[in-house]
């Protein structure tokens, strides 16, 4: 009896561990992949991965293909049934081919009359990306740095759209750009000084980036 | 849905006239058995999803005619054909469909030698399309279908005939996607080459 009741236990978790899908909704993810130059990349592969963020959940890779001699890529899956499963797009991963990789993590709420179009995507090759590292070396208790912000080429690895701008309450100190290029760097300064009136200022930096990692750091 | 309620419906109309034996030789309306079984080979064409991106199988048919009106009969039947992907592009990474359908059809016999009949049917149905990878469900789409054929029916026996014939299947499926991909998992064509055996 007991093995009975652990049997139909195990059947019952893995099945609602497995996504649902609703068969007569189609979307589609679909753009182009190009060099730094506008030259398109043919045959690089692109897979799409649904996953669900509960403790157990699962994953499926829904769909792949490569990329045609425009570049172009169009991918066309049943839509997962639940509104909170991620659609992951893999963009050349695990590929050895000197080229970058990308992930782009979206919801069915950022498809667009069913598709997600990317668009063009860039794709830079490893040799050409540094890290640009902004240090934030605080020497005062009444300041505080908010919205750091940089200008300039960049690898992009991830791009969430699933997130609001306004949710994100992490600052982003490390950053992914492409050498021998100028970065323009803006971010806010918050005095809190005096407490009946908080000082915002926007501040601005110019950092070269070169062949190596740069740091640059910020007192405040 | 559409496929419980048709199935639902031809059995009812098959057990109110299963009750109405002939009580004259004279009826024009008489209680049929005309059973068929047969292996179905599907040829799927133009630009669509079944068409494009799957390869069809060997499938099987079956109908079943239980009522002659003059030489007119009512019938139903089911048809099952399996297939495997081609294109993970289009159909996502699910290795295989199975195409079933479930419908009802008119056909007219027409003796053509003492062994040898020709019967031209036509028919409406619903069917369901269902996705998987083994034992894996990835949901399933529904639709409706019109059929338009005849076969060819061999007498080898008393009860028993051989028949070949040829049946042209257009498909509707309900699709929610992208504009441009409508008209490409909504529509479905096909050709059906039947062989198979009659038991009447």
């Amino acid at each position: 009896m007991k093995k009975i009741l652990l049997l139909i236990f195990t059947l019952l978790l893995s099945y609602s561990c497995e996504i649902q899908y609703d068969g007569e909704t189609r979307i589609v993810v679909q753009g182009q992949l190009i060099d730094r130059n506008n030259n398109p990349l043919s045959d690089k592969k692109i897979t799409i991965t649904t996953y669900s963020d509960d403790t157990y959940g699962g994953s499926d890779l829904i769909s792949y293909a490569n990329t045609d001699a425009e570049g172009r890529f169009t991918l066309v899956f049943p839509a997962p049934k639940s509104e909170e499963i991620f659609i992951q797009t893999s963009i050349n991963e695990h590929q050895n081919n000197g080229l970058q990789s990308k992930i782009i993590n979206a919801l069915k709420k950022n498809f667009n009359n069913y598709k997600l179009d990317l668009k063009q995507v860039v794709l830079y090759e490893t040799k050409d990306i540094s890290q640009l590292d902004i240090l934030l070396n605080k020497v005062s208790t009444n300041k505080q740095i908010t919205n750091i912000h940089i200008e300039g080429l960049q690898a992009g690895y991830f791009t969430d759209l699933t997130t609001e701008i306004n949710q994100n309450q992490l600052l982003t100190t490390r950053f992914d750009v492409i050498k021998n290029q100028t970065i323009n760097l803006s971010y806010t300064l918050v005095d809190y000084t005096d407490p009946i009136k908080t000082v915002t200022t926007n501040q601005k930096a110019v950092i070269e980036i070169n062949s190596e990692n740069v740091i640059h750091t910020i007192t405040y | 849905m559409k496929f419980k309620v048709l199935f639902f419906l031809f059995c009812s109309f098959f057990l109110q006239f299963s009750y109405s034996q002939e009580t004259e030789n004279k009826s024009p309306v008489k209680f049929n058995h005309d059973f068929r079984i047969n292996a179905l080979i599907p040829s799927n064409y133009g630009d669509n999803f079944l068409a494009k991106a799957n390869d069809a199988k060997l499938g099987i048919g079956m109908n079943f005619s239980f009522l002659r009106i003059y030489d007119f009969k009512l019938g139903i039947g089911y048809d099952y054909i399996p297939y495997s992907s081609t294109d993970i592009s289009m159909t996502g990474n699910i290795k295989n469909a199975d195409y079933q359908t479930v419908y009802g059809d008119v056909a007219y016999e027409i003796k053509i030698t003492d062994k040898l009949n020709i019967e031209p049917y036509f028919g409406f149905g619903g069917l369901e399309l269902k996705f998987r990878s083994d034992a894996r469900d990835f949901g399933n789409q529904t639709g409706s279908n019109f059929r338009i054929g005849f076969n060819t029916d061999y007498k080898l026996a008393k009860r028993l005939s051989g028949f070949i014939g040829i049946c042209y299947l257009g498909s509707k499926l309900d699709i929610s996607t992208s504009p441009e991909f409508v008209s490409f998992y909504h529509n479905a064509k096909m050709f059906q080459f039947n062989i198979g055996l009659k038991i009447h």
